[in-house]
């Protein structure tokens, strides 16, 4: 792995383009909210200047011989910038009880449906050939990415479930592209649930999309290798965090945010993760969020040599590593916001019916509604959607719930199918 | 117990009761982090991937305070399953065999275990819905 050589500035020094890797004191002294970013501008400088001596920036970006001129060169005040325009702020935590915004889902599950399908499917295009066009060395479109960004949210904050249940259609063949577009959609859906304002859930929702940019700069018989990687070959596989942050930070208009996030989604906070090994406090909030949808879509999606786990199974994983991989109140809140029965999970009844469940019940994630698509028999039936908050029962008078989670595919049920069908009809 | 048996168990989540987590593989040890429990078998998750192993020694400790703790020393294990990503590793494994003692110790484990979780939906995370 590429080491990152740095090299000391005074700040007066400082220009714009550099990145500034280190201060000369702990971040968490100082306003700057991101651990780590490029000097974008007059503003940048006059921060640092207020607050540091010096700072480490990162040799890269200079020819190393003019950087150590400006090293050498005695210090020279330069004009500090009165400009007022306000820095886009980041955000260290999630709002404040009294402060989130409480979202509602103001269009039902089968009238969102077909706009939420096309938004998807275009997003999905479009994930697939920004991953194609920086393979083939061209340009990643960034005015498509948040024109894309822009549709998943816009669709998500009329109704979130019908987006959770479009990401559960697994498909192997496609991995690298839908799981990009599935962390958008769960770090969307997470960002909502947190109640951030709605600008903040599309700066989350494009790192989620971009986080993985790097894997496109990874050979595909490695990305898609049919079987357990070598030590070597994980070496290389760690790197997409490296050159996704190289390749985001070539653009000049993209939120430095997203370049961290790409950088910083495999730290973790207990300083065991990659490629820098940061501890908790260096980790930004971004990346902590995006770690979490990143986790969990990559636990429940198919691979070309193995299908996804159970939905329990990744909130298990998610729940015991709280605390050492991830941010513990972040993790709890991530598997509120998922429930046991997301949108899209298939279920056996405790009759022995089958169902898919539709949308969630803000008030006990327990007992959503789920659509019964197979019989006691688990013959296919007539489908007919039960709100489970309203305690039915069986043919027995027994109290009637959701015995357990099943795999996709379980008894000839497939969630794809459903969507040929149209779900808008059903 | 036969392998339908064994797949009834139920899959309890490791409760932080669990510490001390290790596998030995080829003399070389590494820390684990338990998921998933029963008499037959345990899942646990490590940062990165695991040298390629079939079988290997496990150790961990259950409860803080005797009677209730409970030492397990290099249980022989085999890999049932494994699961290998770019976020984390997860390794299904079932004993090999354990002697009358540790399989009594593992019962023991299972059963406090089951005690003291609630496994029902949300509650399972302790998290009231």
């Amino acid at each position: 792995m590429r080491e990152i050589i740095k090299i000391k500035v005074p700040v007066d020094r400082v220009q714009i383009g550099m990145f500034v890797v280190e201060l000369d004191r702990p971040w968490l002294e100082t306003d700057f909210l991101l651990q780590g970013f490029v000097v974008q501008d007059e503003q940048d400088i006059d921060a640092l200047q207020k607050q540091c001596d010096f700072v480490y920036v990162e040799e890269s970006f200079f020819k190393r011989l003019e950087l150590k001129k400006l090293q050498d060169s005695p210090t020279k005040p330069t004009k500090i910038s009165d400009t007022k325009k306000a820095r886009k702020k980041a955000s260290t935590k999630p709002p404040d009880p009294e402060n989130r915004i409480q979202y509602k889902n103001i269009k039902s599950f089968k009238k969102e449906f077909d706009a939420a399908h096309s938004v998807y499917t275009n997003a999905k295009n479009l994930a697939r050939d920004f991953i194609k066009d920086v393979r083939l060395g061209g340009a990643l479109n960034l005015e498509d990415a948040k024109h894309a960004v822009d549709g998943i949210v816009d669709s998500l904050l009329r109704n979130h479930d019908v987006l959770m249940w479009l990401s559960k259609l697994k498909n192997k063949d496609d991995y690298t592209a839908e799981h990009s577009l599935n962390v958008c959609i769960l770090t969307a859906t997470f960002a909502r649930h947190l109640g951030h304002e709605e600008d903040e859930v599309r700066r989350l929702a494009l790192c989620g999309l971009l986080h993985d940019v790097g894997k496109s700069k990874i050979p595909n018989n490695v990305l898609n290798k049919p079987g357990r990687f070598t030590p070597d070959e994980f070496r290389l596989m760690k790197r997409h965090t490296i050159l996704g942050r190289e390749l985001l930070l070539s653009f000049a208009k993209l939120d430095p945010v997203a370049a961290d996030v790409a950088y910083s989604h495999h730290e973790r906070i207990d300083g065991k993760g990659y490629p820098r090994a940061l501890e908790d406090t260096q980790i930004s909030y971004y990346a902590k969020v995006v770690a979490l949808a990143d986790t969990y879509d990559a636990i429940t999606s198919h691979r070309v040599y193995d299908s996804g786990r159970a939905s329990m199974n990744a909130l298990d994983i998610i729940y015991k590593n709280r605390g050492t991989q991830f941010d513990e109140s972040l993790a709890l809140e991530f598997i509120r916001c998922i429930g046991v029965y997301p949108a899209g999970s298939l279920v056996e009844m405790t009759n022995g019916e089958i169902g898919v469940v539709i949308e969630e019940n803000k008030s006990s994630k327990l007992k959503p509604y789920v659509m019964i698509v197979r019989n006691q028999e688990k013959q296919v039936c007539e489908p007919n959607t039960i709100n489970l908050m309203k305690q039915p029962s069986d043919q027995l008078g027994e109290t009637y719930a959701i015995a357990r989670e099943v795999p996709d595919g379980y008894q000839g049920v497939f969630l794809k199918d459903f969507v040929k069908k149209g779900m808008g009809s059903l | 117990m036969n392998n339908v048996e064994k797949r009834q168990l139920k899959r309890l989540l490791c409760s932080d009761n669990f510490s001390m987590c290790f596998v030995e593989i080829k003399q070389e040890i590494f820390e684990a982090t338990p998921i998933n429990f029963n008499r037959a078998g345990m899942s646990f998750s490590t940062p990165s991937p695991l040298p390629d192993f079939n079988q290997a020694f496990l150790s961990f400790t259950y409860g803080d305070t005797s009677p209730s703790r409970f030492h397990i020393e290099k249980l022989l294990i085999t890999v049932h399953y494994a699961y290998e990503l770019d976020v984390c590793s997860e390794y299904k494994c079932r004993y090999v065999m354990p002697d009358t003692k540790t399989l009594q110790s593992l019962i023991a484990i299972e059963e406090a275990l089951s005690n003291e979780s609630v496994e029902d939906g949300m509650e399972r995370y302790g998290i009231h819905s």
